[in-house]
């Protein structure tokens, strides 16, 4: 592909708006020159220019360091659209709507659980469903279901499963507006019912980690954290209900797009206006999903922690925090200075983290930045980064969600060993549990960019900057 | 006949056939070969009329691998299908075999640059599997 693509900045690069006949804006993305090569060979990149033909979109089509190509937009895609003459999409969602990440933290240190690591990780895969199969750790009437869906985080306080500080450590505190479920079909509602709290499979991880290096202590004891501590990072979404719900409305919006005049490069872009009756259907059913979502890690990290309780009690109290849960997939109603002047437009984030730096919070983050996650491939350092101001000039407030995939999953299927990978991972201390090795080998740290790259251009833009490195102890793919 | 692609993030399949029938039919089969099942123990045949609807064919399309889909993630795996085509609906039977593990857990079919088109006597399309 040729693509006329200009330096703005270091690390700053972008497509010009008449590299199309329907841009509306250029498309921008942050990237390490050596990144340059790889991404014109993936196709991500048209993808970020098909982003920035929609209608109503604000300064740039962007994108984060850890683009790759997804469907409709790319992964690692951020697009911001006007309120009120712009328009939603779940193409820049994603199927796994609110697909997020939480990092949970505890007051043991690595060397205080490693006997009892094996026996904690075996208990946690047999208890949390995982994988390609059904189950759930609750079981609930649909009519509660609909208030979980409706509430998130403020079900999962009054039923026991949450207390308010988790609420409090949750994006939003995990209870998104849902003005009506009249968008949410009977398949969504049975799919979800049967799934909650479980992990999928995929990309989808539970990761017992510890701290490996802190780089600013002020901020690291303010958050509770200190050198070789245990953590543990979840990694799923809202499984088959956000599933269903993407499905059913990227099937309608096919007809929806075409009823508003809308013209698509791609189908995967179709999209209502946001104001219309669609287009709030749509984003009532896509907050339901988030909202479940939410719950959804929250019930898997207290089954966690009573599995940690159980096995730990003997050495001394266990205290489990969560630090931080994001959202990787979603569309926000959000309020941006866009020049000069304030505006309502709808952030599309599909593999892309919010990243509020301390001005623009009101939570317990205010003075410290808002906890940006992001988790390496296994077998590599995770990061715990927080944003900074500049987030709100260059990305709507927005960073980096990952590594970002290099290599296609069958691609790394062909040429890595399931077997071979999780025997050499074991040789580096980590331990490995996953119900199919072909998974874990599409999912190797080789299919991966390497995530230092990726913090490395986060933190020269001062987007958001590091605040400590985690390396892994054990993994459970799911 | 269907191939798999290359794709970073999720994964691709082409599918070509001498008509719609075959189309469908061919990326089904090719879909179910992706999700990569695992016998252990067969049992239950069954049979499934689908629907018959008036939509456009790629909407169409892009339904019929999300139902074959929703049978895999709940344990039926498509061993054939006889499909009846008539300009904007699908008609089909379906007969579905069970089996004990999925290795690949498929969430969706996306629309994701997807046409079905037609070159000389041939139609093809590609289409991106959300995993």
């Amino acid at each position: 592909m040729n693509l006329k693509i200009n330096k703005i900045d270091e690390f700053v690069y972008e497509i010009p708006s008449d590299s199309h006949r329907l841009m509306k804006v250029p498309a921008r993305f942050f990237a390490d020159k050596n990144q340059l090569e790889i991404l014109q060979k993936d196709g991500s990149l048209q993808q970020l220019i098909n982003v920035a033909t929609l209608p109503g979109i604000v300064n740039y089509s962007l994108a984060m360091p850890d683009i790759h190509q997804g469907y409709g937009f790319p992964i690692g895609g951020v697009a911001a659209f006007d309120a009120n003459d712009g328009i939603i999409s779940p193409g820049g969602v994603g199927y796994d709507i609110n697909c997020g990440i939480r990092l949970n933290i505890t007051n043991f240190s690595k060397s205080e659980i490693q006997k009892e690591l094996k026996k904690i990780v075996d208990e946690v895969y047999s208890t949390v469903p995982l994988g390609a199969g059904k189950g759930a750790l609750v079981s609930i009437s649909k009519k509660e279901f609909e208030i979980l869906v409706q509430s998130g985080m403020k079900w999962a306080v009054e039923n026991n499963f949450a207390t308010s500080s988790d609420k409090d450590a949750v994006e939003d505190k995990g209870e998104l507006p849902v003005q009506s479920l009249s968008g949410v079909s009977q398949k969504a509602f049975e799919r979800g019912i049967t799934e909650i709290g479980s992990l999928g499979s995929g990309n989808h991880f539970i990761e017992i980690a510890y701290v490996n290096k802190i780089y600013d202590n002020e901020l690291a004891q303010k958050l509770g954290l200190f050198l070789n501590q245990v953590v543990i990072w979840i990694h799923t979404g809202s499984r088959g209900y956000g599933h269903q719900i993407c499905s059913d409305f990227a099937r309608d919006y096919q007809a929806v797009s075409k009823k508003y005049g809308i013209e698509l490069v791609d189908r995967g872009l179709a999209c209502a206006p946001f104001s219309s009756e669609e287009g709030q259907k749509y984003y009532a059913a896509m907050n339901s999903a988030a909202n479940f979502a939410f719950v959804n890690r929250q019930l898997i990290a207290n089954t966690i922690k009573k599995i940690f309780e159980k096995h730990l009690k003997k050495i001394k109290p266990l205290e489990f925090y969560l630090l931080y849960d994001l959202a990787h997939n979603i569309a926000k109603l959000e309020k941006h200075n866009i020049n000069g002047k304030e505006r309502k437009v709808v952030v599309h984030r599909k593999g892309a983290t919010r990243a509020y730096p301390s001005t623009k919070l009101t939570d317990r983050f205010k003075g410290i930045g808002q906890p940006v996650l992001v988790p390496g491939s296994m077998g590599t350092s995770s990061y715990l980064l927080v944003a900074q101001e500049r987030s709100l000039d260059l990305s709507f407030g927005s960073s980096c969600h990952g590594a970002g995939r290099t290599m296609s999953r069958s691609q790394a299927k062909k040429s890595i060993s399931g077997n071979a990978l999780k025997e050499e991972l074991e040789s580096k201390g980590i331990y490995i549990k996953t119900p199919s090795l072909s998974s874990l080998a599409e999912e190797a740290p080789e299919a991966y960019k390497d995530v230092e790259v990726v913090v490395n251009v986060v933190q020269q833009l001062e987007i958001a900057k590091p605040l400590a490195k985690m390396k892994p102890i054990a993994v459970i793919k799911g | 006949m269907f191939k798999e692609l290359h794709h970073t993030a999720d994964k691709a399949l082409y599918i070509e056939a001498i008509d719609l029938n075959y189309l469908f039919y061919d990326a089904a089969i090719g879909l179910t070969q992706l999700a990569d099942v695992e016998f252990i123990n067969c049992s239950n045949i069954t049979n499934e009329i689908y629907y018959d609807s008036n939509d456009d064919i790629n909407v169409l399309f892009i339904e019929w691998l999300n139902y074959i889909i929703f049978k895999l993630n709940n344990n039926f795996y498509l061993i054939n299908a006889i499909i009846e085509i008539n300009e904007n609906s699908v008609k089909a039977k379906a007969w579905f075999n069970t089996f004990n593990k999925l290795n690949l857990l498929i969430k969706s079919a996306t629309y994701h640059n997807f046409n079905i088109e037609k070159k000389g006597e041939l139609y093809f399309c590609t289409v991106v599997f959300d995993i």
